[in-house]
């Protein structure tokens, strides 16, 4: 009965009356977090329920030697503390992963990272848990340990892993299974034309490197899981993570379980950014309760959250070939991402980001490798971008460097190669619904490029700067929904999405309103629970308000059908013929009924529910190996521009951003004023990866692993103004023209602070952040008087 | 956490009977901000904590004696010394500081006394209390005694409180007409950040010349210190600019910063200099 | 972390090796350390209480000398783990011995300390503003004993 739709629908006749679509309405949950009524996992208790504290490794690579928990077990209060040893005694072989099973539930033979789960400790009462965890006694054998990512590639004694086990999943990992002597888990590589022949016919060539730091999600709501055995042979997991359906079917998959014996369910979450995909704590919890047969929970502290998921490190290695005329006519670029000890997706941010490396220009010739490299650090995985806003601080800075050099305007040179919808991306796939122009010129508009500005006097100097990026939406990934509309003709949306402050319980609402005639706020939204709701691949990438939009608006349009077959009867008239409005559906005669009412005149009371389901899933074509080209690489591209100005103190390098503004294209957006915010929630949080977030590492420690000494921007670190701007834009196969927005304000963000920074005081950084050190240790060099670090 | 005992008294005296001389595991509490820090950490694991929130009475008050001095209880919230008038009036460099001190969250909670007994060198009021002469009122077992700023803080988390004494009220002198102090935060982080450098500076001027000043650094070095340098050079000397580089150049010199997440030493000490002579203008141009 | 320092010993270099690579001797110079017992093979076991204000902290140790190069110098590897707290303390510590006068001698420490668990993640700007201060204290340590055995030594 589902409608299942390969080649994407295109957008159905608009309901006649209300529209629902391009209404700023507020958020469907404003009241009930603001009242503090809303559900999270974080509080929930259950009886008998344990609490897990982890011991974690100290040792960034070693072999166990040894794990003593006599002390801990003979505290009074501890009812378990269990080992990776003890794990393997319920499941021979535990490790997972998205993309690698690599993973251990807990550490087996080896650690390979400080911080590296290594046993825990269960108890009734949490600070007994704690206390039992301090007393918990490892000795290793030091292995020797690599943290670079550049240095790890090159390797040729540090393993991180003996072997690889890529997950049978991906058909383009199957090549990586058991390679030894390694860390990198994959290799992409891309070839467009012949880039040696593209810088030969170039007048100049230039070459820089870029690096990032590892940074950290910081999620307010820290990663929480409970795992409740229903028996020996069904569990619950109630869990904060944006991807319940693969936490099912990889917990599944570990305990060699049929699917539809694991539930997993979720409540709002206080923030995810990437850090609650796949499995975190998941698999732990779920073993633990089986193991003592009683509900476990484990809640990360802040500092925690540091040793379980990061975002990657990069270097990017870029070399361009341009013309006198300023066209580009080669691109090459080498990408790096340090990985940390496990893959998690960090493989298939390298793929699925590092096609787009060469950045959002037309150009004939590009070469492409990017690496995800395992290193002796905290896992990487996704963080709001998905790898992207790592490649375009490089490609950005870098064309801004040439535009500088070839004394074009930054703007007009970006405009000149800027590619066009119909042209080619890098892989080949036809660029369609793309306002890379619209982009650029509002983004000039609103820069007013060109003008004369206040370039500061004395120690304070200012200049602006722009960078563009894009981003292809994750493919091939399915979502399913169910729209059910009840008895008294109140409907409710069943979808696997996780609202966790994007505003997605409101987006999908208001597209099940629009196609059944009903007010938004009084649809419900039941939140994703794999007992209930159907298959989502995962809240991730941007992709929710396309992929489940779409589903919902396909289930929404079926039960349409079947209320328009029952109406029809009703009202005497062609069920084709008939409309929805205000809870109601009317027929050309003018006669109407309630929902209600058209639903009792089957049921013949107030019973019976008309269900429609959709299920979405647009084509795709993967990228041949080798060269990686395709001729349908993403169902919809996402662009994204800044502009910023900034105010540089030439005696301490402090850089005070005081305009920023953000450009996008978004396609047509379903609630403008969620996707505002948005765009300068992503913005902001990018802010703070560009002016002062990085995890400070000393021999695989994380030193700063606390929001005291790791600092995510403030109010006062805001620009005076920071505005996002939407070109008008429709994707053709979105549901009402709608592409997604989650992670777009995040593109382009540092280069452009780091571009507007060149531009007011003449030095350019390579490395993120742009710490006032930084940035005033490269204002000394460029007066050829280096700061010296005497001692 | 491990379990402890944790007391309320009512009375300052009886806070003070229930303190150990002996065991540093026994502290007072006053907001908790830092100390939970530590204690999360795992850093300080106390066996009791003596918590001063049923204290009341000059505890809790800010009032301006009949000399004209400012009188700071210890347990007044930051933000309160942020938006007393009596305080902007009398010492308007420190409702400047606790503007940009942590976030209203902590200044909320967060006390003047644990402030200052903390002996934590990145907080910002102590180098300005130690700028503008100001004093501590301890009181312990043996009565109570009076400690200069400038002799309280004497090492990384380190006051000249002994264990068994709690710190009563902070007394900042009635300026003299020809005076003026201000202090300037570095922040290298965010700009809420604590700071990597701190500076102030109180000075007296007539016509133009610097009769004397007060400089004090925090943040970047152990503990917060006078700049005796730095003083010397600009005392006596016109209000310049000039002069104002050659006590900074002072400060550099005398400086021995500590470097971390926040700044190299060599950084830091830039900062100091920079800094030094920021503080100098914003104080005599005040 | 990283820490140096120097100090002026007046003893000769000779005297001055002779008291360093003496494992025992060595350790009473830092602050804090004791139960000092030799394990075999050159390694010693300790038990290390650092105070700084009113934190305590006690870390049981290994010491061993890792390096030992008349006339010159003399390197040492501590590690242990915190009492009753999840971490690790890795330190190596150098000594050069440098003559300046015929019974003086300019000893330079370098110390490199990591961190990692609970101290690491949270304590490192304790330990390190005070790494420093442990440096400087132990060089202290060092002279005075030096010079006061020499002065037993003395007629
Ligand atoms: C997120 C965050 C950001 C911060 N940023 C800044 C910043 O930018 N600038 C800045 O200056 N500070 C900053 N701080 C530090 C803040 O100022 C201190 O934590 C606060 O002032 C301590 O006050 P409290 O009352 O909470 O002290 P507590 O934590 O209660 O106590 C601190 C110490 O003082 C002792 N103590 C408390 N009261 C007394 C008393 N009356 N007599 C004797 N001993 C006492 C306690 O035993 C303890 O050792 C920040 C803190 C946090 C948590």
């Amino acid at each position: 009965m589902s409608t299942h739709v390969d080649a994407p629908a295109p957008v159905e006749r608009k309901a006649p009356t209300t529209t629902q679509i391009g209404r700023s309405i507020p958020r469907l949950e404003s009241r009930a977090k603001v009242t503090g009524e809303a559900e999270y996992i974080h509080n929930l208790r259950l009886p008998g329920m344990l609490y897990g504290k982890i011991f974690r490794s100290t040792v960034p690579h070693g072999r166990i030697v040894r794990i003593d928990t006599r002390a801990a077990k003979e505290l009074p209060g501890v009812f378990a503390v269990i080992t990776g040893e003890d794990v393997r005694a319920l499941i021979p072989d535990p490790y997972y992963g998205p993309a690698f099973h690599d993973q251990p539930v807990l550490a087996i033979d080896k650690v390979r990272y400080v911080g590296e789960p290594v046993a825990v400790a269960l108890s009734e009462d949490p600070h007994i848990a704690e206390h039992a965890a301090n007393l918990i006694e490892a000795e290793y054998e030091d292995l020797p340990a690599v943290f670079d990512e550049v240095e790890a590639a090159a390797a040729t004694q540090v393993f991180v892993h003996d072997a690889l086990r890529p997950a049978g999943m991906f058909p383009d990992l199957k090549h990586l299974h058991g390679r030894t002597k390694t860390n990198v888990a994959l290799d992409f590589t891309l070839r467009r034309n012949d880039v040696e022949q593209g810088f030969a016919q170039a007048d100049y060539v230039f070459e820089h490197v870029f690096r990032t730091p590892t940074v950290a999600h910081t999620a307010l709501e820290p990663i929480v899981s409970v795992a409740e055995p229903r028996g020996p042979q069904a569990l619950t997991i109630h869990t904060s993570s944006q991807s319940p359906s693969f936490v099912r079917s990889e917990v599944a998959r570990l305990l060699g379980w049929p699917e539809n014996r694991v539930r997993v369910r979720t409540a709002f979450l206080g923030g995810g950014f990437g850090a609650k995909l796949y499995i975190k704590l998941e698999a732990m919890v779920a073993v633990l309760a089986l193991m003592v047969k009683r509900p476990v929970k484990i809640s990360l502290t802040m500092e925690e959250q540091f040793y379980t998921i990061t975002k990657h490190a990069t270097t990017v290695h870029l070399k361009t070939g341009v013309t006198k005329a300023g066209k580009i006519t080669a691109r090459q670029c080498e990408a790096w991402w340090n990985g940390g000890a496990y893959a998690d997706i960090g493989p298939r941010v390298t793929q699925k980001s590092g096609f787009t490396a060469a950045g959002p220009y037309d150009i004939e010739n590009v070469a492409l490798n990017s690496y995800a490299v395992y290193t002796n650090l905290p896992p990487a995985g996704a963080l709001r971008g998905f790898g992207i806003p790592q490649l375009v601080w490089a490609y950005e800075s870098h064309t801004d460097l040439i535009a500088r050099e070839l004394e074009i305007d930054p703007l007009e040179f970006r405009r000149a190669n800027i590619l066009r919808d119909g042209r080619p991306q890098a892989t080949g796939t036809i660029m369609h619904d793309i306002a890379t122009v619209e982009v650029l010129d509002a983004l000039s508009s609103a820069m007013r490029w060109g003008e004369s500005f206040d370039r500061g006097k004395g120690s304070i100097r200012r200049g602006h700067g722009i960078a563009i990026g894009f981003k292809a939406c994750i493919a091939p990934t399915t979502s399913g929904a169910i729209v059910n509309l009840y008895g008294d003709g109140s409907c409710a949306v069943y979808c696997g999405t996780v609202d966790m402050g994007q505003g997605s319980d409101t987006v999908m609402a208001q597209i099940a309103a629009e196609v059944l005639g009903l007010d938004p706020q009084s649809v419900s939204v039941i939140h994703p629970d794999t007992d209930v709701t159907p298959y989502d691949m995962a809240t991730l990438g941007s992709r929710s308000t396309f992929h489940m939009g779409n589903a919902v608006r396909l289930a929404a349009l079926e039960a349409r059908e079947k209320l328009f077959a029952i109406a029809g009867k009703a009202l005497e008239a062609d069920p084709s013929l008939l409309t929805v409005a205000d809870n109601g559906v009317s027929a050309p005669s003018g006669r109407r009924l309630s929902i209600a009412d058209v639903i009792k005149s089957t049921f013949l009371m107030q019973a019976g529910n008309i269900i429609g389901t959709g299920s979405f899933r647009p084509t795709y074509t993967s990228p041949s190996q080798g060269d990686g080209q395709s001729d349908d690489i993403t169902p919809f591209w996402m662009v994204g521009a800044v502009g910023a100005e900034v105010e540089v103190d030439t005696e301490t390098g402090r850089v005070r951003v005081t305009r920023l503004v953000n450009v996008a294209d978004v396609g047509t957006p379903i609630n403008p004023g969620i996707v505002t915010r948005q765009l300068n929630g992503g913005a902001l949080m990018q802010l703070g990866f560009t002016m002062s977030e990085a995890v400070r590492f000393d021999n695989g420690q994380a030193v700063n692993a606390s929001l005291a000494d790791y600092k995510i921007p403030g109010i006062l670190d805001i620009p005076d103004q920071t505005l996002a701007k939407i070109v008008a834009g429709c994707q053709s196969t979105g549901p009402f023209g709608a592409k997604g927005v989650g992670e777009t304000g995040t593109f382009a963000v540092s280069p452009a602070i780091a571009n507007a920074v060149h531009d007011a005081v003449g030095v350019r950084i390579f490395d993120l952040p742009l710490t006032p050190e930084t940035v005033y240790r490269a204002l000394r060099a460029a007066q050829h008087n280096p700061l010296e670090d005497q001692q | 956490m491990i379990p402890f005992d944790l007391q309320e008294p009512a009375s300052l005296a009886e806070a003070i009977a229930l303190l150990d001389p002996d065991d540093p595991s026994v502290r007072p509490v006053a907001g908790g901000t830092a100390l939970m820090l530590m204690m999360k950490a795992g850093l300080f694991q106390p066996t009791r904590l003596i918590s001063l929130r049923r204290l009341e009475g000059d505890l809790r008050r800010v009032h301006v004696d009949e000399h004209g001095d400012l009188h700071l209880g210890a347990l007044v919230p930051l933000s309160k010394l942020e938006l007393s008038p009596l305080v902007a009036e009398h010492a308007p460099a420190v409702s400047e500081t606790c503007r940009t001190l942590s976030n209203v969250r902590v200044r909320n909670v967060a006390t003047l006394g644990g402030h200052v007994a903390h002996g934590d060198p990145h907080m910002d009021l102590p180098p300005l209390l130690i700028a503008l002469g100001a004093r501590a009122r301890a009181v312990g077992p043996r009565g109570e005694r009076w400690i200069d700023a400038a002799d309280l803080f004497v090492g990384y988390y380190q006051t000249a409180l002994e264990r068994d004494e709690l710190l009563a009220e902070i007394v900042i002198p009635a300026p003299s007409p020809d005076s003026s102090a201000a202090y300037v935060k570095f922040t290298a982080l965010s700009a809420d950040d604590w700071p990597a450098v701190g500076v102030a500076a109180a000075v007296r001027r007539r016509e133009g010349v610097i009769l004397d000043a007060v400089l004090a650094v925090s943040a970047a070095t152990e503990k917060p210190i006078r700049l005796a340098a730095a003083e010397a050079a600009i005392r006596g000397k016109s209000t310049s600019s000039g002069s104002f580089d050659e006590a900074a150049e002072a400060a550099a010199h005398e400086v021995e910063p500590l470097a971390d997440i926040r700044g190299s030493t060599a950084y830091k000490r830039e900062m100091v200099r920079v800094h030094v002579r920021r503080a100098l203008i914003k104080a005599s141009h005040s | 972390m990283h820490v140096e320092g120097n100090i002026l010993i007046h003893a000769p270099q000779s005297d001055v090796f002779d008291f360093a690579e003496n494992v025992e001797l060595l350790t009473q110079c830092i602050e804090g350390c004791r139960n000092v017992h030799e394990l075999g093979d050159g390694k010693y076991a300790a038990l290390l209480e650092a105070q700084i204000a009113f934190l305590r902290m006690a870390f049981k140790v290994t010491v061993e000398l890792s390096r030992v190069e008349r006339p010159n110098t003399i390197e040492a590897h501590i590690a242990g783990t915190p009492v009753n707290l999840v971490g690790k303390i890795d330190a190596r510590a150098g000594l050069t011995l440098e003559p300046a006068g015929p019974a003086e001698t300019r000893v330079t420490y370098a110390l490199d300390v990591s961190l990692a668990g609970k101290l690491g993640g949270m304590g490192e700007s304790v330990f390190r503003a005070k790494a420093k201060e442990y440096g400087d204290r132990f060089a202290v340590h060092l002279r005075d004993a030096v010079e006061s055995k020499l002065l037993e030594k003395a007629p």
